[in-house]
């Protein structure tokens, strides 16, 4: 796995109530997902209404809103509230009580911690999801049914071809013979991405394919990207990501 | 501090345009006048709603920051009728906003705002087609479309802007060149598919004699962006694709 930023995580041990309430405040209002593990009962009530006695649990509020409570057991969260729902934490008679409302249908779930083993606070760096990667697989199936769309002439030698940094997309033969790298994204890339191919053709320079060509094939190429590409002596090719059904709902954010 | 009169149509629709989304939302009220940005819970659609000071009959406020739920406060201003004014207050004292009517008089109770989702951030899109028309062009297109499917595409192509769907059996397509609307710029072709659900709830905000200014990509968000009451509010609505099937 690459990666080229690292996210930040906080992690407070045994906090008493009230550093554990501005902790996790702070861990929300920076949009950043949070973690609380302690003793604790959960009341819901929405579409049905649900008691949880006490127990000891985790309880994780993601950045989207989404909340989940997990118990010892089962994949599944025991209770949990759907993206886009608000949280709020305060402290009530010696109690932290973390509050989650969602409006349609309208949905409460509070949950009262009487005692906070841990609570952790982190801002993950991470763009990538399984859809995602499906779609730069499909990419890579376009061009191996048609190796023409990367250029004239182009042929295919393998994919998922081994590197000193990790897996290359497609490597292949231009019409001349030489060698060619390209590394497939299914989003507009800058200069992090020119890079990470940069290191791959660096690879194979050392690799004794003295004359190996880069290319970096994405719906999209930010200014640094470009100028990137231009010091590093790469190229970049404009290729739309395939999509295939089934259609899916996109949210504000991913814009 | 708040304390405003506004005509009742012009707080109906602007409340109509925001309930497009959401059932609660913040709302901003200081000198400049009254503001709204809200996103839907599943983060597809988001409103930004502007009414100026000088849309109201009157107008004060210092920097307020009201948690509203919509649903009721529209019941409550559909007790108006035409023509009616409308006079809000926010009591210092309560925290409730005293809203009159022609001798009615309703102390509603906000909400909290830090419990309300928080305002979105509106993405800065580039998008390359921009077309004019009127709403009720728009609101035609998106009438039939749903008579035959569950989403349609917004698009630009050859100079012509175009609304389509299709369904299992039927299609339906409109099709604007360039001297049917009141104007068209697009840099390339685009084309995006949106959710009928969202866009026939939109549709219900948008007045026929309004002129929309549609921005529409590839695979991008569109914007539409219109005016109410002849200028009273500008509302701007931001709508998620659907992403496309090859």
């Amino acid at each position: 796995m690459e990666m080229d930023r690292r996210g930040k995580t906080e992690v407070l041990e045994d906090p008493g109530l009230e550093d554990a309430a501005e902790f996790l405040r702070t861990g929300l209002s920076g949009h950043g997902l949070v973690v609380v593990v302690g003793a604790c009962e959960v009341e819901y009530s929405g579409r049905a209404s649900s008691y949880l006695g006490g127990g000891e649990r985790v309880l994780m509020v993601k950045p989207d809103g989404s909340l989940l409570v997990h118990q010892n057991r089962s994949s599944d969260p025991v209770n949990w509230q759907p993206p886009g729902s608000s949280t709020e934490v305060k402290l009530e008679d010696d109690v932290l009580v973390v509050e989650s409302r969602s409006n349609a249908p309208p949905e409460v779930l509070t949950a009262w911690f009487t005692d906070v083993h841990a609570a952790t606070a982190c801002r993950l760096v991470d763009g990538v999801d399984l859809e995602i990667r499906q779609k730069e697989r499909d990419m890579q199936e376009r061009i191996e049914r048609d190796p023409s769309v990367v250029e004239e002439g182009f042929r295919v030698v393998e994919t998922e071809r081994e590197s000193s940094y990790g897996r290359i997309d497609v490597f292949g033969r231009d019409s001349e013979g030489r060698p060619v790298i390209v590394e497939l994204k299914r989003k507009q890339v800058g200069a992090e991405t020119v890079d990470q191919l940069g290191r791959y053709v660096e690879d194979y320079r050392g690799r004794g394919y003295d004359d190996v060509r880069g290319i970096l094939a994405a719906p999209g190429l930010s200014d640094g990207g470009q100028a990137r590409i231009e010091d590093r002596d790469l190229e970049y090719l404009e290729l739309e990501p395939v999509d295939r059904s089934p259609e899916r709902e996109t949210t504000l954010d991913e814009f | 501090m708040f304390q405003a009169k506004i005509n009742a149509g012009l707080l109906q629709s602007s409340i109509d345009a925001v309930g497009v989304f959401v059932d609660e939302c913040k709302v901003r009220v200081d000198s400049e006048g009254l503001s709204v940005k809200a996103v839907d819970p599943a983060n597809v659609g988001m409103v930004e709603l502007d009414v100026p000071a000088d849309s109201f009959d009157s107008f004060e406020a210092d920097d307020e920051l009201l948690g509203l739920n919509l649903t009721k406060f529209d019941d409550i201003i559909g007790m108006a009728k035409a023509g009616d004014v409308v006079a809000l207050e926010l009591d210092p004292e309560t925290g409730k906003l005293k809203i009159q009517i022609d001798g009615l008089r309703y102390t509603l109770s906000l909400i909290d705002p830090e419990s309300i989702h928080q305002e979105p951030n509106v993405p800065d899109l580039d998008l390359p087609g921009e077309v004019v028309l009127a709403g009720a062009e728009i609101n035609r297109g998106i009438k039939a479309s749903g008579m035959v499917s569950d989403h349609m595409a917004f698009g630009v192509e050859d100079k012509s802007f175009y609304m389509s769907a299709e369904g299992d059996q039927d299609d339906v397509r409109v099709d604007l060149t360039e001297d049917e609307v009141i104007s068209l710029t697009a840099e390339e072709d685009a084309r995006s598919l949106f959710s009928l659900d969202y866009l026939e709830s939109m549709s219900k905000a948008i007045p026929s004699d309004a002129q929309v200014t549609l921005y529409v990509g590839s695979d991008f968000p569109v914007r539409m962006e219109f005016e109410l009451q002849g200028g009273d509010a500008d509302v701007s609505y931001l709508l998620a694709p659907r992403i496309e099937n090859e």
